[in-house]
């Protein structure tokens, strides 16, 4: 197998994340991954290989999930919260964390589009605010003050109680 | 100092802040109780966040979408085309010229490259041809013109595009015929030669005086690697001067070989 495409296979466990963060949901996600794969490699001669591939092929999943939202298709913002998160035992410490863990996913789902693809980036990916600007094909102003309101925004959902509740909801319909 | 904004708090916890602000804003932390409390509610959802989807990255990569990155190419698995088929997509899809810094390009499967290890194998392999691969190939000068004896000379001069002739042990595939500009005439082929793993690929022009230099040639190999030489940039000028260079039609190929019984 070659270098790029070995590259490509290692990279897929962090576009699946990219892509659940985004969606919400697994499934969504790896069809998300799968049309970003595809489009990558059907257009690989656009990439030029003195630069960073995470970064061309993160914005090609991005750009799929943008489309995707505009079709409107499925799960733009139906969380995923699955029981293996919510855990057995109300008592237990880390099934309690769990639950937290879930209802910040349920929470994330909720932000806007455009300040949720900046948080998957700067604080779930780790990115720089540049490289978050890059691969978003924004100014790095825009992630700045993007990022704060969705900061803002998420840890307002995670202290209200509503919020909580719907979490708990969604956790149960699935 | 100005006022510090939730944007300030959002970039000091993410360490993007000038240091100048940061050490302001470091500063004011540690006396004003209020904003520490902004400050820990912005950080404490960055973290949250990080931490709800941490466990993602951990999940190997599912099967289906390694086998896509794996294999997914311009061809489907488990066919041979042929070059008739292969030649008519190029055609159809324009791309035959504007493919040489395509890395997806792939050997010609009548030629026998690639078939053993599956359809798809080499199909992302480009090897640029750099010049000292020259003196590994006895008998042929691949970076100037083709000897009139050469099975290849043979092959340009007579062969249709989407044929493959053979002499010895040495297979040639005329892919396309172009007229990139004026009466010249060039064509891309391909080739397998003795004793050689890869498929060499190549684009030749037809000179006054009736022989065929190669404008540029590279190996496509089997096992992915290619290596980028001062030929990446000979081949992107070749590819830009002929994007709109449209391959002759098989009628209009076969008049412009038989002008040329000189």
């Amino acid at each position: 197998m070659s270098d790029v495409r070995q590259q490509i296979v290692d990279l897929i466990p962090r576009l699946r994340r990219f892509a659940c963060t985004l969606t919400g949901s697994r499934d969504a996600a790896d069809d998300i991954v799968q049309t970003a794969l595809e489009r990558a490699l059907t257009r690989l001669d656009q990439w030029q290989p003195d630069t960073h591939l995470d970064r061309w092929l993160m914005r090609i999943v991005h750009n799929v999930w943008i489309d995707e939202i505009r079709r409107n298709r499925r799960f733009v913002s139906v969380p995923e919260v699955s029981d293996r998160h919510l855990g057995a035992d109300p008592g237990d410490r880390l099934a309690e964390a769990r639950v937290a863990l879930s209802q910040t996913r349920v929470a994330i789902a909720r932000l806007p589009a455009l300040q949720r693809d900046v948080l998957a980036l700067v604080c779930v990916d780790g990115r720089s605010y540049k490289e978050a600007a890059e691969i978003l094909d924004v100014p790095v102003g825009t992630v700045m003050s993007r990022l704060a309101r969705a900061r803002k925004q998420l840890a307002d959902m995670l202290e209200s109680p509503n919020h909580r509740n719907a979490g708990m909801t969604v956790g149960k319909l699935r | 100092m100005t006022a510090i904004s939730d944007e300030d708090l959002t970039a000091y916890a993410d360490n993007e802040l000038p240091e100048s602000r940061h050490r302001e804003v470091a500063e004011a932390l540690q006396h004003d109780h209020a904003l520490r409390q902004r400050y820990q509610r912005i950080a404490q959802a960055g973290t949250l966040a990080r931490q709800a989807y941490a466990e993602l990255a951990d999940e190997p990569a599912p099967a289906h979408l390694r086998r896509i990155a794996e294999t997914a190419a311009t061809a489907e698995p488990g066919t041979e085309p042929g070059l008739r088929h292969a030649y008519r997509r190029s055609v159809g899809a324009r791309i035959v010229a504007a493919n040489w810094v395509r890395w997806l390009w792939r050997p010609v499967p009548a030629l026998g490259a690639g078939v053993v290890a599956g359809a798809l194998a080499g199909a992302l392999a480009v090897v640029l041809f750099t010049p000292e691969d020259s003196g590994r190939t006895p008998g042929l000068d691949l970076t100037g013109q083709i000897p009139r004896d050469s099975p290849i000379h043979e092959a340009l001069q007579t062969v249709a595009s989407g044929e493959v002739s053979q002499a010895g042990e040495t297979r040639v595939a005329p892919v396309a015929t172009f007229r990139p500009g004026g009466a010249t005439v060039c064509r891309e082929y391909q080739a397998r030669l003795p004793d050689r793993e890869d498929t060499l690929a190549g684009v030749a022009c037809r000179r006054e005086d009736g022989r065929w230099s190669n404008e540029a040639v590279l190996w496509l190999s089997k096992d992915g690697t290619y290596r980028t030489a001062e030929g990446a940039s000979a081949l992107r000028r070749l590819r830009d001067s002929w994007r709109t260079a449209e391959p002759l039609s098989p009628a209009a190929e076969k008049r412009v070989l038989s002008n040329s019984e000189t």
